[in-house]
C-alpha cells in the first residue's frame, strides 16, 4: 500500500475506526476446518488462512540426547506476495518463521521424552508443516493456533518391538501426543504517533504500524515469550495491560481449541 | 451474457479452422492452430458467434494493451519516471513525459504514494509494463493523478464491473454519500469523499455488491 492509503489508515485510526470495523481491542475469531486426515487442520482468522499438518517419522536419536525425540517446523509462505518489495517480505517472513519455531520448539510445550520409543535406538521425529495460504496479518497467532490444534488432533501410531525390529501397529487406535501446555500467541500493533494500540492487526495495519508486539503465553497463564519489533515505545503500564489481556485471550482460545479438537476426533 | 466458468487449460473452441469468420479473442485466451484455450480462470462470454471474452476473476492483474488501470506510485526511477504498483506480478513504469503537456523540461513532480489512473501502453512479460496518462491523441482525458482518497483492492472482475456503464448501484450510493471513484481492470479501486469515514462507508456499500 502506498502513502496515500497509509494516511487514510492512520486518519481512520485517529477517528477511532478500523478498516474492518472492529474495536481496537477486538480479536478476529478463529474458525477450524478439519480435513479428516490425522493431524491436519486449516485455521482461518478473517482473511488469513493457514494449513497445518503434523507427521511423525521414526529415526535414531541424537547421541547427546539418547532418549529425546526431535521437533521440526517448516513454514511455507505464498509466492504471490513476493511480487513487490521482495526483500522486505523476506525479512518479515523470516522473523515470523523464527517466532513460530520459538513458540513450538523452545516453549517446551511438547514433551520430547515422550517421543522416545527405545532409548539410543528409536525415537519419533515430529514434523509440523505450516502453509500460509492467505496472508492478512496475524500470521504468528494463526500459525501457532493451527500448529497446536493439529498436534492435539494428531494420534501417533502404536509401536511394538519384536526382537530387534520395530513394528508400527497401524490398525490399532493411536495415542495422543503429550503436551505440557498449549502456547498461544497474541499480536498487537503499536501506532506511537497517534497513540493507538490495536489487537490482532490486519496486513495493512502491520505494514503501517510503528511497532508490533507479540506475547506468547501458555494456557496455564504463564508467559512463554515476547517479541517486539519496530522502534515504537511501550510504557510499562501499557505493557502489563497488554500482557494481561493476552493471557485472558489465550485462555479463551485454549478452551476453543480443546472443544474443536474433541469434536473433530469424535 | 456469461455462459460458463472456466479454469486455465480449458478448450473453448475445438476446431478453429472449420469456422468461416475469424474468431476474435480477449486477454486470457490463447489460439493455436486448432483450438482456443484459456490461460486464466474466470467466466467466458461469447458474442456474435465470433467474439470470445474472458472475465478473469483473480487477485493478480495481467497487463494488456489499452487497459485502464489504477496504480500507486511506489518509487522514482532515476530522472525519467516512476515505479507504479499495479497489483501485478511486476511493477510498472510510468515515464515523467507520459502526462498531457509534459516535456523533458516541463514535468510535474508526483509524491510517492499518490494514486494514478493510467492506461497500459506496452505490456511486456519480460520487462516492466509501461503506462501512460494520456489518450492516443496526447490529451489527458480522464487519466492523471488522483489527489487524496484511498485505494482498495478487490478481484479484477469486480473492479472491471465497477467501470462498466451497465453498473446501476454506484449512482444509488452516490445519491446517499457524494464520492469520486476511479476503477480499472487491475483490481484496484480509488475512492475519494469528504472524510475517511464516508470513504470507508462507500467502499463497504460497494463491496456489498460483490458476488
Amino acid at each position: 500500500m502506498g502513502l496515500q492509503s497509509d494516511n487514510f489508515l492512520l486518519s481512520c485510526l485517529k477517528d477511532g475506526l478500523r478498516l474492518d470495523r472492529r474495536d481496537f481491542i477486538q480479536h478476529r475469531d478463529p474458525e477450524f476446518f478439519f480435513s479428516g486426515n490425522n493431524g491436519e487442520v486449516e485455521v482461518t482468522r478473517g482473511k488469513t488462512r493457514i494449513l497445518a499438518r503434523v507427521i511423525t517419522i521414526i529415526s535414531s536419536p541424537k547421541i547427546s540426547k539418547p532418549s529425546d525425540g526431535a521437533i521440526s517446523v517448516k513454514v511455507h509462505f505464498p509466492l504471490e506476495q513476493s511480487h513487490s518489495k521482495r526483500a522486505k517480505f523476506f525479512d518479515r517472513n523470516n522473523e515470523f518463521t523464527r517466532l513460530i519455531e520459538r513458540g513450538i520448539c523452545d516453549s517446551h510445550a511438547i514433551n520430547t521424552r515422550a517421543l522416545c520409543i527405545q532409548a539410543t535406538k528409536y525415537v519419533w521425529n515430529l514434523e509440523v508443516e505450516l502453509t500460509v495460504i492467505e496472508d492478512d496479518g496475524g500470521i504468528v497467532d494463526t500459525a501457532l493456533l493451527a500448529a497446536f490444534t493439529a498436534i492435539l488432533h494428531y494420534r501417533k501410531p502404536k509401536t511394538r518391538i519384536v526382537g530387534n525390529s520395530l513394528q508400527t501397529l497401524d490398525n490399532e487406535a493411536g495415542v495422543p501426543l503429550t503436551l505440557t501446555s498449549v502456547p498461544i500467541s497474541t499480536t498487537y500493533a503499536l501506532f506511537s504517533n497517534i497513540d493507538v494500540i490495536v489487537a490482532d492487526p490486519t496486513f495493512e495495519e502491520e505494514e503501517n504500524a510503528d511497532g508490533i508486539f507479540t506475547v506468547i503465553s501458555s494456557s496455564r497463564g504463564k508467559i512463554c515469550g515476547t517479541n517486539k519489533c519496530g522502534g515504537a515505545p511501550l510504557p510499562p503500564n501499557r505493557l502489563t495491560q497488554l500482557t494481561t489481556s493476552a493471557l485472558h485471550q489465550a485462555k479463551k482460545l485454549h478452551t476453543s481449541i480443546q472443544y474443536q479438537t474433541r469434536n473433530a476426533i469424535r | 451474457m456469461i455462459q460458463a466458468s472456466v479454469l486455465p487449460g480449458d478448450v473453448i473452441v475445438s476446431n478453429v479452422k472449420g469456422k468461416q469468420n475469424p474468431i476474435r479473442i480477449s486477454k486470457g485466451l490463447q489460439m493455436n492452430s486448432t483450438n482456443v484455450i484459456t490461460t486464466l480462470p474466470g467466466d467466458i462470454e461469447k458474442r456474435n458467434n465470433d467474439t470470445i471474452l474472458l472475465h478473469a476473476t483473480q487477485q493478480t492483474y495481467y497487463p494488456a494493451i489499452n487497459d485502464c488501470i489504477v496504480g500507486i506510485i511506489v518509487d522514482r526511477r532515476g530522472a525519467d519516471g516512476y515505479v507504479v504498483d499495479i497489483n501485478s506480478f511486476r511493477q510498472a513504469f510510468l515515464p515523467t513525459t507520459a502526462f498531457s503537456g509534459a516535456t523533458r523540461r516541463n514535468q510535474a513532480a508526483i509524491p510517492i504514494g499518490t494514486a494514478i489512473y493510467a492506461r497500459v501502453l506496452q505490456p511486456d512479460v519480460h520487462i516492466d509494463p509501461v503506462l501512460t496518462c494520456t489518450l492516443k491523441d496526447g490529451t489527458a482525458g480522464a487519466f492523471g493523478v488522483q489527489h487524496g482518497g484511498a485505494v482498495f483492492r478487490c478481484d479484477t472482475a469486480f473492479s472491471k464491473s465497477l467501470a462498466s456503464p451497465k453498473n446501476t448501484f454506484l449512482p444509488e450510493i452516490g445519491a446517499r454519500i457524494p464520492f469520486e471513484i476511479a476503477s480499472g481492470e487491475n483490481g484496484m479501486v480509488w475512492i475519494n469523499s469528504h472524510n475517511p469515514r464516508s470513504i470507508l462507508e462507500v467502499w463497504e456499500s460497494i463491496s456489498a455488491h460483490r458476488t
